[in-house]
Parts: structure tokens; sequence; C-alpha cells
């Protein structure tokens, strides 16, 4: 059994997944940037699951109608594509969405593989996707780390032919450390011919005064960020967390008045580290990033009422 | 744990790294395998014994190539005497390496391997992929990836789509064996020699051209001979029979004989005056007089790099074509009236008041009877790309709808086969490419009545204005071919 079938029966509750990534979290900290992945594993899980819930986050929820209609008009489509692979579902209401709006298109997904790093928050997607379509979607799901390698999960999912539509929706390219590293690795996924609808946050082409802080100002985002340092038994009343706008990204940082000791590493007082971050792209940024890492491009549009961009992509024969 | 049990642990962990380094490296796709340059002979060995009737090869032969060290070993003419070997040689047009192509064919002839060369350009409609491809027995692809040189790694693969792409591009390099010479200046091998140099003399050398950008035209002027050289601008190729038969008819017939290249990006116009100047023999006029001003130093370096390279001498004037007389400098103060001004794309440089100025200048500089040939983009005939025709498997030009991302992306798609012939990074191309396509301002001067009334409000007769669709920078459009005449002596164009 290779180790990504192994993860794949992962179903274990949500301490145990905490236990797995410890010593990484606190590698992270220590380093003074903790990858936002470790926000989705385990119990923080759930915390995002609240957070995903509200008002806030859903206004920030990018457009399934706009994924949709911009996927379903792709000269590369066709009604052929039945098989879906979604990298990060969150908690599965954007793809519940998503999957609405791709049959009202004529796009019938039949089979759904939903990837993610976090096991637990797979649980609940997954769930919740069960509890809606029923018997009327295949689902199953399994632990992939996008970040770090690529994975044989969805070639062993594929069905014998036809291709494979992978999603990175909902904004998630813009919340990894390495989005070109990631696109990589999807890319070494697939085969060539297979495709890619993702979806980014356009920075406002008037500045950053135009963009709104309101999503990251809540109780709920603030518990879902502080999740991995709690899990590593850091106190929440001893994080200082502020969050701003630089360079086209929001940057979450934990300061600690009173420093922190975690296992055999001393923080002392006044240690900061990021522990979120999520980018807002140039539009020739997002038409770069998938041309050199192996996608061609079908279609790149930006929604006339928002910074929401899409992109559906085919895999290229080169690996980049 | 038992010693057995680590170790047994120990070798499923190494097996899943070492599964992993090969999913990196290769993907997950079961139909293609790729195999690292060094073990490539070891798959031409195998290959060999497995070959039941034909090979056919495309083979980048330029001047830095390594391909006759390569490719022209004893495994593949050991094949050649028992099965069909084909192999087409792709060498940029205008190589000047034509004789060691010759000597190549004839040493493979003399193996029972068949080759031809192929002249190929990057505007070829069919690009041509400036690495090795072998499509063996119809069912087989092995290629060379893009992008690495010598150490990129090889493509093995029975994929439907490569193998209907190496089948197209098989036909396409029979096709162009076959074909003659080019109608317009074969400048390709130019182009790859002169782009890099041009690039970095416009950092010094352009101080802005102020009908293109007040502080820098480095931008347009650095960049322009890639865009050429993927034929992702205007240029005189667009209009390559209209410019060779006016200037022939000129030059030849009329005895046209001092000319003047009235603003140009490099030196394609120069290369297009030169060849109509040339009769069946090679042999240009003596007393030929080829004048180029331009408000930048960067393209008339570019004409005295090309005109040196051809041992032709022209004159370059550094002026403002827009100015009186009087307020040129010395070198272009009063010059000895032309016969003929050739300006390609010029006038949408310049608003429509500037655009009169300039045509007053023309007017001013022309003998009577002298001429003007020039083309000018009818913005009323601008459409957007069409994206009907798509071929998923070969061609995937035009998909996106911004005209902006759709240029950098066809930019980047045709110079991905030349990237290993370029001294351009790819991501800086495309960066270049991509500002280039934001910043270039072409003036809307009208419809082709409009141009046409603008000429003869500034005294010209109009001997031809034709509107001719071409495809265009970042959308297809028209152009209107104009050969314009100063009245009074004998025209210097048949009208």
């Amino acid at each position: 059994m290779s180790q990504d079938q192994a993860q794949d029966q992962i179903r274990s509750p949500a301490p145990r997944e905490e236990f797995i990534h410890h010593r990484s979290v606190v590698r992270s900290i220590a380093r003074g940037q903790v990858p936002l992945k470790f926000a989705y594993a385990g119990r923080a899980a759930f915390t995002h699951d609240t957070y995903a819930r509200t008002t806030g986050y859903r206004e920030m929820m990018t457009s399934a109608d706009h994924e949709s209609r911009v996927l379903a008009t792709a000269p590369c489509c066709g009604a052929d594509v039945v098989d879906m692979a979604e990298i990060g579902p969150g908690n599965g209401a954007h793809s519940r969405v998503l999957l609405e709006h791709l049959h009202k298109q004529g796009l019938g997904i039949q089979r759904y593989l939903g990837v993610d790093f976090s096991a637990a928050l797979l649980e609940i997607s997954a769930g919740n996707l069960r509890a809606h379509f029923g018997d009327a979607l295949a689902i199953s799901t399994a632990v992939w780390d996008v970040e770090s390698r690529p994975t044989s999960v969805i070639e062993s999912w594929r069905p014998a032919r036809g291709r494979v539509l992978a999603c990175l929706v909902g904004h998630t390219l813009g919340n990894f450390e390495d989005p070109a590293g990631v696109l990589r690795n999807v890319a070494r996924a697939l085969r060539p011919g297979d495709l890619l609808l993702a979806s980014v946050l356009l920075r406002p082409p008037a500045g950053p005064d135009e963009i709104s802080m309101a999503a990251y100002c809540t109780a709920e985002f603030r518990s879902a960020a502080l999740e991995p340092m709690i899990a590593v038994g850091m106190n929440a009343n001893e994080m200082e967390f502020s969050i701003e706008y630089r360079d086209g990204t929001f940057v979450g940082e934990v300061t600690l008045p009173r420093g922190a000791q975690l296992d055999d590493v001393r923080l002392p007082s006044g240690f900061t580290f990021r522990c979120f971050m999520s980018r807002r792209f140039e539009r020739a940024d997002v038409i770069r990033l998938f041309a050199r890492t192996g996608w061609a491009l079908y279609a790149a549009d930006v929604a006339s009422d928002s910074d929401h961009m899409t992109v559906v992509a085919s895999r290229a024969e080169e690996l980049m | 744990m038992t010693m057995d049990a680590k170790e047994t642990a120990y070798h499923a962990q190494a097996r899943q790294a070492l599964l992993m380094h090969r999913v990196s490296t290769e993907g997950t796709d079961p139909d293609s395998l790729r195999v690292p340059s060094d073990a490539v002979q070891d798959v031409v060995q195998g290959l060999i014994t497995t070959v039941e009737e034909k090979v056919e090869q495309i083979v980048p032969f330029w001047a830095n190539s390594r391909t006759s060290d390569v490719f022209s070993g004893v495994l593949w003419r050991n094949l050649a005497a028992r099965k069909n070997v084909t192999r087409y040689y792709l060498v940029p047009s205008g190589e000047t390496t034509r004789a060691e192509v010759q000597r190549q064919v004839a040493d493979d002839k003399a193996h029972q391997l068949t080759s031809l060369p192929v002249p190929v350009s990057g505007a070829d409609a069919i690009p041509a992929p400036m690495n090795t491809l072998w499509l063996i027995d119809d069912c087989l692809v092995v290629r060379q990836e893009p992008g690495g040189g010598d150490q990129a790694p090889w493509l093995v693969t029975s994929r439907q789509a490569e193998l209907t792409r190496a089948r197209r591009l098989m036909r396409a390099a029979a096709a162009r064996a076959s074909l003659g010479l080019p109608a317009g200046p074969d400048l390709t091998a130019s182009l790859l020699e002169s782009a890099e140099l041009l690039r970095i003399s416009a950092r010094l050398s352009c101080a802005g051209t102020r009908f293109i950008d007040e502080h820098d035209c480095a931008w347009y002027h650095g960049i322009w001979q890639y865009l050429r050289l993927f034929n992702m601008v205007s240029s005189p190729t667009w209009h390559t029979t209209f410019y060779l038969d006016k200037l022939r008819a000129a030059i030849h017939d009329r005895g046209a004989r001092r000319i003047l290249i009235s603003g140009t990006a490099d030196y394609t116009t120069l290369a297009f005056v030169l060849m109509a100047a040339r009769d069946r023999f090679g042999k240009a006029p003596a007393d030929l007089e080829v004048h180029v001003v331009d408000l930048c130093l960067t393209p008339l370096q570019a004409c005295r790099w090309f005109a040196d390279k051809h041992q032709i001498k022209i004159q370059t004037h550094q002026a403002d074509i827009t100015q009186e007389d009087d307020s040129q400098p010395a070198d272009f103060q009063h010059p000895k009236p032309f016969d003929l001004v050739i300006a390609d794309a010029f006038l949408t440089r310049f608003t429509r008041k500037s655009a009169e100025s300039v045509l007053s200048r023309w007017w001013d500089l022309l003998r009577p009877g002298g001429g003007v040939l020039t083309t000018v983009r009818l913005h009323p005939r601008n459409e957007y790309p069409d994206q009907d025709n798509i071929d998923l498997d070969f061609g995937t030009e035009c998909r996106v709808a911004d005209p902006v991302d759709n240029f950098e992306l066809r930019l980047r798609e045709r110079a991905a086969d030349w990237q290993d012939m370029l001294p351009i990074d790819l991501e800086e191309l495309s960066r270049a490419g991509r500002k280039y396509a934001d910043r270039m301002i072409s003036n809307d001067l009208g419809d082709a009545d409009a141009i046409k009334k603008t000429f003869e409000e500034n005294q010209f007769e109009l001997a031809e204005a034709v509107a001719a669709p071409v495809r265009g920078e970042l959308v297809g459009t028209e152009y209107l071919r104009v050969v314009a005449l100063r009245p009074g002596g004998g025209p210097v164009i048949a009208t």
C-alpha cells in the first residue's frame, strides 16, 4: 500500500491529525512562518467550518456562478467532463454551489474526489456534499498536501477513459506559500489534456484603499487563524494577532508579549511570526503563473462586477 | 521493532521517496515516459531493434547545435541500411550554415539516410519545434523537451495528441522542404543574431521618442526584434508583395535612386529596399542611395548593423520628421530631393495633426513626381480574435479574450519551441512582450476615405490605396496600402 493510499484511509479523529503535524507547526513557528494549511487540520477544521459559515467569509467567497460560466464556455470544455477532483474543498459549501451551477451549465459531474491537507476538513466537506447530493454524486476523498509534492491519488481514482476536471477555486491558490509550486504539483498529478478550473482574487486597480478588511476583523477569523498555535499548546490569550495588507497580500501576524516555551523551542518576549497569508494577484501575474507551470490557458476572465478572476487551463505535455 | 522489521520499514520509506521523485520528474501519465538526456543513447539502442518500417526525424540544424555530433551517429545510419529513415534538418531561414547542411545531407545520403534541409522561421503557420523529434513506425514519438538545452529530458510517448502533432509536423516539414525561397527578405537568422544586440543597446541608445514614449522607448525598440522573429508585430512582411512590386518598379523601371526610409523599428524595411534593388544577378544599382531617418538612435544602429553585415553603404539621420527643414540636424538639412519615401505602418504613431506634419514634410523631401510607399492601419476595421477554430491537439493560439493576455500567451507559445536558440529567458521575453502590448499606442487616423483625404489635402495624388486584411498585433485588422505621388515631374511609380 502506498503512502497516499494509506493517507486516503485516514479517517481518525481530529487529535490524531494534530499529533501528526505537531513538530511541523512548532518548527514553522520558530522559523517565523506558519503555512496556512495547518489552520485547517484537526480540530482547526471545525473552527474553520464555523468561520466559513459567517457572512464575512461568504461575501469573500468567489462566485461559483462565474466559475461555472467561464468553464462551460471555454473552448476546451465539453459534456464529456463528468469527473471532478477538487483541491481544497473547504467545508464543501462552495463545492456544492459550484456543482449545482455546473449542472445548470450542462456539465453533470458524476464522480467527485475531494483532496486536502486536512482529513478532518475532508470529512466535513464530504459529509455536507453527501447530505446534499445523496447517490447522485459518487464522492471520494484523499489526503494530499499539494504544497509538498505531486500525488498519485488522482491517477488511482481517475476513470479508465476521459478527462479529469481539477478544481482549485475559492481563491485557494492565493493562500499557498508557493502558488507556482502547487500548480506544478497539480500538473504532475494529472494527464495531458486534463482540465483545471481555478479562481483567484485580483488586486483592486485603484490601490489598497479599496481593499476591505471586514472579513478579517471578526472573532471567528481570529480563532481560525490561531488554531495551529493553540493545537501545539499556546495560549490564545497570550497571542496578539494583527492583520494588514502589504504589497498585495493580507498578512496576519502573532506577537508574543511574554514569550513562550514550545517543546524544546524558546520563543522570546516580543517574538513575531506570520500565521496567515492571502495574496491578491495582478492579472498579468496570473496569466504568467499558469503559463510557466505547465498549463495551456483556454480562458481567463475577470468578472465584470468584482475582482474575481477565473482561469480554465489544460495540462500541457511539457512538465515545467 | 526487530532489525528485519526496521529494514523493511526503511526500504518502504526509500521506495516511497523514489516513487515520489519519479512522479515529480515524470508525472503520472502512463502513456508518457521522461528519460534523462544522458540515457537517450540507450533508448536509441533499444528503439532501433524494434523499428519495423520507418523512422522520421526532425533535427534542428543551426549555428550552435550539436546535432551533427549526436544524431549522425552510427546507430541511425546502421538502421538506414535496413529500414526507411528520413530526416528533416530545420534551418533558420537565411542561415549562413547552408554549406554545412548540404555537406551533412550528402554525408547522410552516402549512408542511405534520406535527409532534407527545411528552412523555418518563427512566423511559420505550423510552428517548427527547434528540438529533436522522432516519429517511429508512425506509432511512437520520441522528442527532447524544450528549454533545457542539451540536458533537457526526452519524452517517449504514444499519446494520440502527440502522434497527431508529430505527423502534422512531418507533413509540414516535407512541404516546406519542397518550397522555394520566401517571397520577401530571409531574415530569421539575422533576427536571431541581432535581437539581443538591439535589446542591450536599446537600454543605452533609446533616449525617448516622443511619438512612442516621451521618456524612454527601450520597451519598444528593445524587444521589437524578438517580436518580429515571431511575427507578433506589424512589419513590411505583412505586405511583402506590395512593397517589393512597387519598389522594384520604382528602382528598375523608373530609375529611383534616392530612397528615404522614414521611421523604422529595425532593418526590415531596409532589407526590403535592398532586396528589391538587386537584379537577377544580385547586383544593386551602383548609384543607389539609401537614407534612413528616425528620431531614435536604436533603429538607426540596427540599420547600420544590417548594412555592415551586407557590406552596403547607407546614410542614417537622427531627426524628427515632423520638424521644418531649418530645425533639422545639419546632416538632414536641405537634403537633395528623394525619389521615394518608404514608411511602413508609420503614420499611426502620430495624432491626426502630427500625421499631417509628417505628410507635409515628406512632400517637401520628395522631388516632383516622387512617391510615398506606406501602409496605414485602419482602426475602424479592427476585430477581435476568432476563437472558433481552435485545434486542441495542435494550435493553441487565441484562447483568451483579453487582447493583451492573448498577445503574451501567443508570444510564449511561439517562442517556447525556439527557447533553446534564444539568448533571452522566456519569462523575460514574456514580460517584455506584455509591456509592449500594454503600452503600444496606435492612433486612429480614420477609415480608408479619411486617410485618402488626408493625403489629398496635403497635396498628394493617390496612385493606389487598397485595404488589405492582416492578422494584426493584438487583434485582426486591415491596413491601407498607399502609393502617393508628389505631382509635377515624371512619376516614380506608374499611376
